[in-house]
């Protein structure tokens, strides 16, 4: 069976005078082959419902198409050159891919139009602190307007400034790159999401009680003045820590903005711990906080996620594709979020009322940045629907990480917690 | 503990055993390896790209690797090219825009059959051609500066390097063919002005085999402005004799 994606046909032009391509004659179909090997994923790229482009752990770039309900139907190596790529991997204009190494940003056409990859173009090989050892540490991500988006491991700018990591923009249209953020600390992946937020994985080796996550709001792009330099620069800071125990003691590494139920909310891969953890970001005055929930265990190691455009979940990782459906057969915790009058924990199903109302059946604890951690009593209330339970607590606080503990809650029908602690970070606003 | 050689052999060796690693890439696809065996036509080449130590050693050629404080870089995105089942390994770096070395990944002391004793002039080196002096372009009407890669194409498969120095618009292609053992290397100029110089060391120089075009001057090839659209150097990397080429 062999399964064809349209490709349309574009212009391409290279002002350099290398390359030139015209659109005079129809572009041929990548052809996709049933396959017995599985291919091995470390990134994903979705073209549109059914197809993606990806990149194996060799670093060749292919293309996969599947049903709409996310089997696999085949697959094709778009190229067989072997890229030193990091774990990103962007859709460019007319089907090209954009991959980076640590030294390069590299877009790729299918100049010929033969389904095969055959023009690799050094797009972007400088920048600041180049020359000194600063390194391409996450990306690229293509944004709604255009840019492209990476990030640039710690420099000063000036001899005697503390060295910031960076996010940048490039754009055709601008002079140079564009700063978006600067951080103190390295920036490992990021993904962007509505209205702009980054959120950006900061790397702290050293740390090993969690993960920390930024999330930021950037700065607009103007595109009739690219070069504008945003003032004040926004600052990527910690925004959530992500306990070690939620993922297993391993390290989220990509992550991916996706929308359920009409909320945007962020999925990280624990490839190691075959881990997936959830956030529900909140705003709370110009600060980002919120949920972070433990949402599924994987039969396999997950390296990479990504939102199709039919809203469906698509992971892939060593043991090649997998669709991430919302796992709702399992009795969960589906969210948490913080009331005046306490903490709300909404389940998938009823719970169980005669433990629920139950106050040991709760573990309260709130652990403050600061070091002052304590244990809050909770008064539990359980809502009409059965699926809502308001744990009425002391005052909580600000700048703290809030940990519950479910311990002895089954559902209404008998069934155990999927997984019994969910986390919230809390900051001082 | 090994050697910083050693180290960078191992290094080469444990990225691109290319025959191993294409055919274990090829095990990915659908479609049964498609090697060429005949002598005189191009070999299907395995591209990869990864960084490595540096392993030059001559002054002129570490320049451009130098950071500010003196420290030296390594290769960093280096292209290493080989074909199926190959002996030999190409690299090409984008830094300097050129070949930086050729590697025999086999060990000196595994001659191959039909080989005859001392192939390779140092036992102990792995490095058939290493860059030396300049870029090979250096002194060429229209050149200044470094070198400026802007990136690379596949002619049938074939990597071609695209960059400038100073004024020139360069293509630079490399294959193999001959089992491996013969080495092609094609400049082009984009539009010559002029007639263009190729620097070469002695020790590549004694394994160039045949020019396509242009003028020897001891280790300077002097190609005239209608040839500049294409001149293509063969080098001998065995020194078992090389198969001869189709008239």
């Amino acid at each position: 069976m062999r399964q064809l994606v349209t490709v349309s046909c574009v212009l391409l032009f290279y002002s350099s005078g290398f390359v030139q391509e015209d659109s005079s004659q129809p572009r041929p179909f990548v052809e996709i082959a049933e396959q017995v090997v599985k291919p091995t994923v470390k990134a994903i790229a979705p073209i549109d419902d059914t197809n993606v482009f990806f990149l194996n752990k060799r670093g060749q770039a292919g293309v996969a198409k599947f049903s709409p309900g996310l089997s696999l139907i085949g697959w094709e190596l778009y190229s067989k050159v072997k890229l030193n790529s990091l774990n990103s991997l962007g859709v460019g204009p007319n089907y090209s891919l954009v991959t980076a190494s640590p030294v390069e940003v590299t877009q790729a056409f299918d100049t010929t139009r033969d389904g095969s990859l055959d023009f690799f173009q050094g797009l972007v090989r400088d920048w600041q602190g180049r020359d000194k050892g600063v390194q391409i540490t996450a990306g690229p991500v293509a944004d709604s307007s255009g840019r492209l988006l990476f990030a640039l491991s710690p420099f000063s700018i000036e001899e005697g400034q503390p060295p910031l990591a960076r996010l940048v923009a490039w754009h055709p249209d601008s002079e140079g790159l564009q700063t978006l953020t600067e951080s103190q600390l390295q920036i490992s992946s990021f993904s962007v999401g509505p209205d702009r937020i980054l959120a950006a994985r900061l790397s702290m080796p050293a740390y090993s009680e969690g993960y920390y996550i930024s999330l930021t709001e950037l700065p607009p792009f103007l595109a009739d003045n690219p070069d504008v330099v945003p003032d004040p620069l926004p600052k990527t800071l910690p925004s959530l820590l992500i306990p070690a125990e939620l993922t297993g003691g391993k390290e989220p590494t990509q992550m991916c903005f996706f929308v359920e139920n009409n909320q945007s909310k962020l999925i990280l891969t624990c490839p190691d711990s075959n881990q997936l953890i959830e956030i529900v970001p909140e705003k709370s005055g110009s600060q980002w906080q919120g949920a972070i929930l433990l949402r599924s265990r994987t039969p396999s190691s997950i390296e990479s996620v990504v939102e199709m455009n039919s809203g469906l979940l698509l992971g892939g990782g060593p043991d090649g594709f997998f669709p991430l459906e919302t796992p709702v057969e399992a009795f969960r915790i589906k969210s948490v979020k913080i009331a005046e009058d306490g903490i709300v924990l909404e389940f998938s199903e009823e719970v169980s009322r005669f433990h629920g109302v139950k106050s040991d059946s709760y573990t309260v604890k709130s652990v403050s940045l600061r070091g002052n951690n304590k244990i809050l009593e909770a008064e539990p209330v359980i809502e009409s629907d059965g699926k809502t339970i308001i744990l009425k607590t002391d005052e909580i606080g600000k700048g703290v990480v809030l940990r519950v503990v479910c311990q002895n809650l089954p559902s209404a029908d008998g069934d155990p917690l999927f997984h019994e602690t969910v986390f919230y970070t809390i900051h001082e606003g | 503990m090994f050697s910083s050689r050693q180290n960078n052999i191992l290094c080469v060796l444990s990225m691109s055993v290319l025959g191993n690693l294409y055919v274990s890439a090829r095990a990915e696809t659908s479609e049964a390896p498609d090697v060429v065996l005949s002598h005189s036509v191009p070999l299907i080449l395995d591209i990869s790209r990864r960084s490595l130590k540096n392993f030059l050693e001559d002054e002129a050629a570490l320049e451009r690797y130098l950071g500010p404080d003196g420290a030296l870089n390594d290769l960093e995105d280096a292209f290493t090219i080989g074909a199926v089942h190959g002996r030999y390994a190409l690299i090409w770096d984008a830094t300097a825009c050129r070949l930086v070395g050729v590697i025999d990944i086999k060990p000196p002391s595994e001659e191959q059959p039909g080989d005859p004793p001392g192939t390779n002039p140092d036992p102990n080196s792995p490095y058939v051609l290493l860059a030396e002096g300049n870029p090979p372009l250096s002194g060429s009407l229209g050149t200044f500066g470094h070198p400026s890669y802007f990136g690379f194409r596949l002619i049938d498969g074939l990597p071609e390097f695209l960059y400038t120095h100073g004024s020139l618009q360069v293509e630079e292609r490399l294959w193999l063919e001959g089992d491996g053992r013969v080495l092609k290397q094609r400049f082009a100029i984009r539009n010559p002005e002029n007639p263009f110089l190729l620097h070469f060391p002695a020790s590549w120089k004694e394994r160039i085999v045949k020019t396509s075009a242009g003028k020897w001057n001891g280790g300077t090839l002097s190609v005239p402005h209608e040839k500049a659209d294409e001149v293509i150097i063969t080098y001998r990397l065995s020194d078992q004799p090389a198969p001869k080429e189709p008239n």
